[in-house]
Formats: structure tokens, sequence, C-alpha cells
């Protein structure tokens, strides 16, 4: 995906922290050097692009209640596109991905400790899995160069 | 502790942040309450560590970072959060987190993510990090298809 160079400019900002005053945009605008309304449409078609996925607060899920884990499957080669797409359905699966080696799938699930306990013994009925709760965060930080 | 306020204010800007020139003001009508106290409460559960951040997420693919390797090491107990946080230092590396292991079965204790654009450059990115760290053993996974990455919503 081609961008301009204001567009790369307006992640760079985005992906730091948003201003918490009354006008935070009119400050963001000022840094790339662009008008208020500017910065809106090119915001709307870079989250219609798809480049955005998600603009808002960035949640920390465990002090709000919810567990969070990471797990990873054994599922036979040729299921492993059938189980995957099973998994994706729960909405408290957020991650998954294949991946190489003998444990090929792996998901985050973060729930209610109820429903994440369930989905878990279900998933110790069929497959062989690693299921491997968060001790301690040291990082989340995603970000990119546009 | 949350009220039912701040709980309203999760719901409504974990994601749609409004994209107007008073975006707190714009919530602060919505729930009937003062722009201030909105800004206020921001400020409050960001210092409590419930919000972590305001910002865009971006779809990483996108931007052509199409490798993001999973590394799982073993490293000494005593020694996992001085390791963990110098992993926590490096700019590639967008996520580190200490898990519970399986002893016996799979005792990987530190665990990190780092997004590249090509293979090449991860490798020789993960050989310098690996070089650095003292750690028993380590496994490197790529990815070979993502199949859902989101994010978990608050519900109201």
């Amino acid at each position: 995906m081609k961008l301009e160079k204001k567009d790369k400019e307006i992640l760079r900002n985005l992906q730091e922290d948003i201003p918490l005053t009354k006008e935070p945009f009119k400050e963001i605008a000022k840094r790339v050097g662009i008008e208020e309304e500017e910065l809106f449409r090119r915001i709307e078609r870079l989250i219609k692009l798809g480049i955005i996925r998600k603009f808002g607060l960035r949640i920390d899920v465990n002090k709000v209640g919810f567990s969070s884990t990471l797990i990873g499957m054994k599922v036979p080669e040729e299921q492993l596109d059938l189980v995957a797409k099973e998994t994706c359905k729960y909405e408290f699966v957020t991650h998954c991905y294949a991946r190489e080696g003998e444990y090929n799938l792996w998901i985050t699930a973060i729930g209610e400790t109820d429903e994440i306990n369930d989905f878990i013994k279900k998933l110790e009925e069929k497959y062989e899995i690693l299921n491997l709760p968060v001790e301690k965060r040291y990082k989340i930080r995603v970000k990119f160069d546009a | 502790m949350l009220d039912k306020i701040d709980k309203e204010i999760l719901y409504e800007l974990q994601d749609n942040f409004p994209l107007v020139s008073r975006p707190y003001l714009y919530i602060a009508k919505k729930l009937k309450i003062s722009e201030e106290e909105v800004i206020r409460r921001i400020k409050r559960m960001k210092k409590e560590g419930i919000i972590r951040r305001i910002c865009a997420s971006l779809r990483h693919r996108e931007l052509g970072y199409l490798h993001n390797p999973l590394v799982c090491l073993k490293v000494k107990e005593e020694k996992a959060d001085k390791i963990g946080e110098a992993l926590a230092q490096i700019e590639e590396i967008t996520h580190c987190y200490k898990r519970k292991i399986v002893p016996g079965k799979w005792e990987y204790n530190i665990y990190f993510v780092i997004h590249c654009k090509d293979r090449g450059e991860c490798d020789r990115k993960l050989k310098e990090i690996l070089n650095k760290i003292e750690f028993e053993s380590y496994k490197v996974m790529y990815s070979t298809k993502e199949y859902k990455k989101t994010y978990k919503r608050i519900a109201k």
C-alpha cells in the first residue's frame, strides 16, 4: 500500500498517546502541518483502507477482571484450517495463528475466568495442548513504521 | 475500582474514538457528565494502569510486516525479570511476557514476539537478541498463517 508522506506522519502520531486536552486533534494536526478537517478526512480514509484496525483506548484486560492465556495446540496438519476456523468463532479468542513446530496452532484467549477454563477443558479432551497463562507482563507496545 | 461511569467511558472509547474537535465533550454529552470529568476519569484510569494508552492500532500485514515469530526462552527463574525487562527495551519486540511453565513438558518461561518485514531481517535481529541474553534453551516459531487477530471488546 502506497501512502502519502502526510498519512505516514499521521500514523506515526496516532500510534502515540492522544493528548488528554480538550482539542487533541488540533494538536496532532498542527504537528503534521495540516488543518484539523484534513486530519479527520485522512484518518477516516486510513480506517476505510484497513490500515488503521482500531482507534481508541488500549485497556489492560486483566485489570478489568478478565483472564488471559496463550494456548498451544497439537493439531493434525490436515485438520489445521478446520480446527482454526472452529476455534476462531469464539468471541474470547482474540488471536489465532498457525506456527511452525510440534505445537502448530497458537491461540490467545481473553475472557471471564469460567468461560476460559471451560474452553481449555474442552480443548484438552480433543487435543494435546499447552495452557500458558501470563505471570508477568514486561511489554505490550505495538508500533509500526508506515 | 471502576464505577458505572468509568465502565461507560471504557465502552464508548474502546474503539471508534470520536473524530470530532472535542471528543471528550462528545462522550461527556452522551453520558450526561462534564467534559472535565471525562478527562479527569481517563487520567485516573491511566494512572491506575486500566487504560494503557489512547492510540491507533495498525494492520501490520498491510504495512508489509509479514513475519511475527513467537520466541520462547527457558531462563533461570531468578533471572527472568531482568531478562524480561531487557527484552522490553528492544524496539522490534512488541510483546514480552513471563508465562507459567508446564513442568517436564514445556519449560519455557519468557515469551516475546518481534515483527519484521522480511525473514532475513527477522533472523538477523533474533540472532542479535539471543546473543545478548543468558538462557538454557529456546524455540522460535514463525507463523505460517494468520486466522484471527482482534482485540477484547468490553461489554456495556
